[in-house]
């Protein structure tokens, strides 16, 4: 007798979408995405260690201060490899010229993914920061429903970094209206030629948008870089989503499935790297600058990100990126993420931290050293089991069925 | 069937005694405790049909002259076919467990040989202890143990202990008694709030008396939230690891074996299905060969006996087995676990309809290394009352959420006494207690506590009956209640101290063992702390809106409608049919069922405490549910150990 899995009995009454895509799921993202968590942290230990806005960074004048004042820029290494990799599928199948598959299918995953996660953090934090009722409930309301970025004053309140989780929110929106104009067009669509165009359509409207808006926040109503909203909204960032998704079309574009040759990875890297170095090295408070830097080291992640992927996964780059330890804070980097700011706050309210700028090396081990065990617990406890709401639907994205037949 | 060996033990000792004058003296003349163990053999009704009584004999006196050899300063009174009478002087009650311990190690470490065949036995334990000096009276009771412990068949050595004195039938204390046995539910449920309410408010007073009730509040409003909260996420994490449960390995890992089903039925509440459920049992298609076993117990003949004979002559796989001295499932189980041929054991109450591909699916398991499987009981009769319904929707809770996510959680699932497929020769090892009044949870941590799995499948169906009335359901819920806490008192400790378990899997005992049992008590706490400080505030008042607060309620109180939620989206389609039910279930469970099973769990430590443990049948429903099984478990006359 044979038992037949719910995997089986679905694929059985999916004739209109195309089997499983081979897993795109490559471990050294996960090194990348652990990695940026780490620098993201040690980043903000780095800006709260100055007393003030007024006060000096700790290694004034000394690449260390370069390097460190710019770790911020790790945040579009996350919006890169989400776009990379939710569009990689996408793509990949539109070139087969099958449908994408169900917009609500898309939407639960990405709901169950980041909403449990991002929610239970928001409504503690709040509560725990605002003792009165009705506190600030704008602010509540604004990070409930993604929109704090679109309100400079309080983009940073309750959780700071949360702005970026409200970017990706906006950019799934946008890609759900992808799904659906390409659920549409793709049978429409002959050649492989024009169905390269039509995915890269998404990625060139968003450039096009981001760009656009940068420019007229430069040049035309020349917005301080304090105006926060108008820098850090979705629209602002969509070239860093565009990068992935550029990167997720040529990698499902490619007619070979060997690696590509390591002088031309090499060459990448090295790219990569004197991106970075040009843009720490420009970077000032100047929005022009800012928006330089933003997309060189944009830039600069994607091609390393493209590096990887388009490399052998035996070669060291990625294995080593593939390690456990740095697969592993990959795997609790969102928590990591989400959790490490409200930590620090706590500490610095319960503890008195020292603010001085010589302060920083503690600051940045006591943070990471706080913040890794709270993060393991919120995998645990929140991200991993919320998470399996996402087991709740099939492939279609309707109620699955938990009492399929046996053979 | 094992039957005592009293006579002619107690006749061959006697002449023993009697010609034995070292023994005499010894006995005599030592005043310490003695005590005497009756030994006799599970097989025993095997060994002298295939080999005869004079092996039976070489049997016994085997085992005397190992008890000889291997327990020193124990001596042997008598030994005939049917077993074995030991004396082992200093011994005491309390130390009588290390003792019999040996005793039954003796036993299995016997290879006896019958020919050429290995006979390997398992031991039947009677014991008494005496003070006196001298073992004459324990003797006797050691073979009226032996006798209850050859009933029960669950290979737990019997204690002897004396009945309770019947109460006088006269007078004002007779009156008092029985308006006492009256409402002696309605005081135990008053006594539970009165403990659970009255002395924390009385400590609060005392507190405050003191000038720390500040803090002894604060302190306790901090503890109780945590706790509750705690509880709460417990509930959370395991309702959501069950939305993707553990599957059957694709594959079986070996043939399908042969197998049997195991019907234990009380039968005059069964008298009305059990010929349809015997059907739908003979009807399941397994190609192996399954053997049917109706093992029963009843008071008198009953008219469904001679149809269920008259089939079983046509239908070589049904096998009747009337258990006559059985009170209770768990010996009418062990009754047929003599007649087993199968090398797979479902079990099953007589209301119970497995679906087809049962056997099957669980073979997946089995031969996975997996000890037991428990499947998924979906209750039939949910249509009939609001009870049913309720306990329709909470039967989909347990089965399809509860437990799959708390296996997953603990690292060990639980047989829940029905629907449950052991591998023949574990269940032959572990049998049912039937002194437990929850056999099913005993048998389940004795499994764990060997390293052996219990798995849990959610598409392992079968369907059975619900109570359709509150006062059967109370009944019920309260013999599960107390059973939880005999095995808590049990195991607790076992449970901490294994060097088997895992560290996951002690917390998960930790947590149903004593989590479990606390939470009852645990749950009404805010009431008398609430209570305490809106009748002592102070001139400022008293914040109601703090968002922690408000959080924290929510997430405590949410939990009840999220795991309503959860099942639904769990539970098996024909019950899942009902929304409404899913609705009502969440109202009911929020406002009532909740606090009502609790009050039911705090009743049952004080009649736990106050040492009650005979159960009354409480026949359910006979237009639909006539399979209320007989919960007349524990006799008052013996003790249990092991």
């Amino acid at each position: 007798m044979k038992i037949s899995t719910v995997d089986e009995g679905q694929a059985k009454t999916l004739p209109t979408y195309a089997d499983k895509a081979p897993s795109t799921r490559m471990h050294d993202l996960e090194g990348y995405r652990g990695l940026a968590a780490v620098g993201i942290v040690v980043f903000h230990a780095f800006q709260f260690a100055r007393g003030n806005a007024s006060s000096s960074y700790a290694y004034p004048h000394t690449v260390a201060q370069a390097v460190l004042r710019n770790l911020d820029g790790l945040v579009s290494m996350f919006l890169i490899l989400s776009a990379y990799l939710l569009y990689l599928p996408v793509a990949r199948k539109v070139l087969q010229g099958v449908q994408p598959g169900p917009v609500k299918l898309f939407l639960i995953r990405r709901a169950t993914r980041i909403l449990p996660l991002y929610w239970s953090a928001i409504l503690l934090v709040w509560s725990y920061r605002n003792t009165r009722l009705p506190g600030d409930w704008v602010d509540l309301v604004e990070h409930l429903t993604f929109i704090q970025v679109f309100d400079t004053k309080r983009i940073f309140y309750t959780i700071g970094p949360a702005w970026s989780l409200s970017v990706e929110i906006w950019f799934y929106l946008f890609l759900a209206a992808g799904y659906v104009a390409l659920n549409q067009l793709v049978g429409r669509t002959t050649g492989a030629r024009n169905r390269r165009l039509l995915l890269l359509s998404a990625p060139v409207v968003l450039t096009v948008a981001s760009f656009a808006w940068q420019a007229w926040a430069l040049f035309v109503t020349h917005q301080p870089a304090t105006r926060w909203a108008i820098w850090f909204n979705p629209i602002a960032r969509a070239d860093m989503l565009a990068i992935g998704m550029f990167i997720a079309v040529i990698h499902a574009s490619r007619f070979s499935s060997s690696p590509v040759r390591r002088p031309l990875l090499i060459l990448l890297r090295i790219t990569a790297l004197g991106l970075l170095v040009y843009g720490c090295a420009i970077r000032t408070d100047d929005p022009t600058r800012m928006s330089i830097f933003n997309l060189v080291s944009a830039l600069a992640f994607g091609l390393l990100i493209a590096s990887s992927v388009f490399d052998d996964p035996k070669h060291l780059w990625r294995r080593a990126l593939a390690g456990r330890r740095l697969a592993w804070l990959g795997l609790t980097s969102y928590s990591l993420y989400i959790w490490h700011e409200p930590v620090l706050l706590y500490l610095d309210t319960h503890f008195h931290l020292n603010h001085a700028p010589q302060m920083f090396p503690v600051i940045a081990v006591l943070l990471v050293s706080a913040s890794v065990p709270v993060a393991w617990l919120s995998h645990h406890a929140i991200e991993k089991p919320l998470g399996r709401l996402r087991f709740t639907v099939d492939n279609r994205g309707n109620h699955r069925d938990y009492y399929p037949p046996t053979n | 069937m094992v039957k005592p060996v009293k006579d002619r033990v107690v006749a061959t000792e006697r002449e023993r005694v009697a010609s034995t004058a070292e023994a005499g003296g010894r006995l005599r003349l030592r005043r310490r405790p003695v005590l005497v163990v009756a030994v006799s053999f599970a097989e025993h009704d095997q060994v002298i049909t295939q080999f005869g009584t004079a092996v039976a004999a070489e049997l016994a006196s085997s085992v005397a002259a190992a008890f000889t050899d291997r327990l020193e300063g124990s001596w042997v009174l008598a030994d005939d076919p049917r077993g074995v009478l030991l004396v082992v002087p200093g011994v005491g009650a309390t130390t009588a467990e290390r003792v019999l311990g040996r005793v039954r190690a003796v036993v299995a470490a016997l290879h006896f040989h019958a020919g050429s065949e290995l006979v390997l036995v398992t031991p039947l334990l009677g014991y008494a202890t005496v003070h006196s000096g001298h073992p004459y009276p324990a003797r006797t009771r050691a073979l009226e143990a032996l006798t209850a412990a050859a009933s029960r068949r669950d290979l737990v050595p019997v204690g002897w202990r004396p009945l309770a004195r019947a109460p006088r039938d006269s007078g004002i204390g007779a009156a008092s008694r029985e308006l006492r046995d009256r409402h002696r539910l309605s005081l135990q449920i008053g006594l539970t709030f009165a403990l659970a309410l009255f002395v924390p408010y009385a400590i609060y007073e005392l507190a405050g008396w003191l000038h720390v009730a500040r803090t002894a509040t604060t302190i306790m409003y901090l503890v109780l939230t945590v706790a509750l909260l705690a509880n709460a996420l417990s509930i959370y994490a395991e309702s959501f690891a069950a939305l993707d449960p553990v599957r059957p390995p694709e594959l079986a890992g070996s043939e399908l074996p042969s197998a049997s089903a195991i019907i234990a039925a009380y039968l005059p509440n069964e008298a009305a299905t059990i010929l349809e459920t015997v059907k739908v049992f003979l009807g399941l298609d397994y190609e192996p060969g399954l053997q049917v076993i109706l093992a029963y117990n009843s008071p008198h003949s009953l008219p469904v006996e001679a149809v269920l004979t008259e089939l079983a002559k046509h239908e070589d796989r049904l096998v009747l087995l009337k258990v006559s001295d059985s009170t209770s499932k768990a010996q009418n189980v062990n009754a047929a676990l003599q007649l087993v041929t199968g090398d797979m054991v479902g079990i099953f109450d007589a209301d119970h309809h497995p679906t087809s591909g049962s056997f099957q699916r669980a073979w997946h398991w089995l031969s996975h290394g997996y000890g037991v499987v428990q499947g998924h009981c979906v209750i039939r009769n949910g249509a009939n009352s609001w009870v049913s319904r309720t306990v329709a929707v909470e039967f989909e809770s347990i089965y399809a959420l509860s437990h799959p996510g708390r296996a997953q959680l603990h690292g060990f699932g639980i047989f829940g006494g029905s629907n449950g497929y052991w591998r023949a020769e574990l269940l032959r090892e572990v049998r049912l207690r039937g002194a437990m009044l929850t056999e099913d949870i005993d048998s389940s941590l004795r499994v764990t506590l060997r390293g052996q799995r219990i798995a849990s499948d959610p598409g392992l169906i079968s369907r059975e009956l619900a109570p359709t009335s509150l006062r059967v359901l109370a009944g019920q819920r309260l013999r599960w209640a107390q059973g939880w806490s005999q095995v808590s008192l049990e195991y607790a400790l076992s449970g901490l101290r294994s060097p088997i378990l895992s560290m996951r899997q002690k917390f998960g005992t930790t947590f149903l063992l004593c989590w479990r049992e606390l939470y009852p008590w645990l749950s009404l706490q805010m009431i008398p702390l609430v209570v305490y400080v809106l009748l002592h505030r102070s001139s400022e008042p008293f914040n109601w809106f703090v968002p922690l607060l408000i959080l924290s309620t929510i997430v405590t109180f949410a939990v009840g409608p999220v795991q309503t939620a959860l099942t639904y989206v769990v539970a098996a389609p024909e019950v899942r049919t009902h929304r409404m039910w899913f609705l009502q279930y969440a109202l009911v469970n929020l406002f009532f069922y909740t606090e009502f099973k609790n009050t039911l769990a705090r009743v049952a430590h004080i009649k736990q405490m106050m040492g009650e443990e005979v159960w009354r049948v409480t026949v359910r429903d006979p237009a639909f549910d006539s399979n209320a099984f007989e919960e007349l478990t524990a006799t008052s006359g013996v003790t249990v150990v092991g």
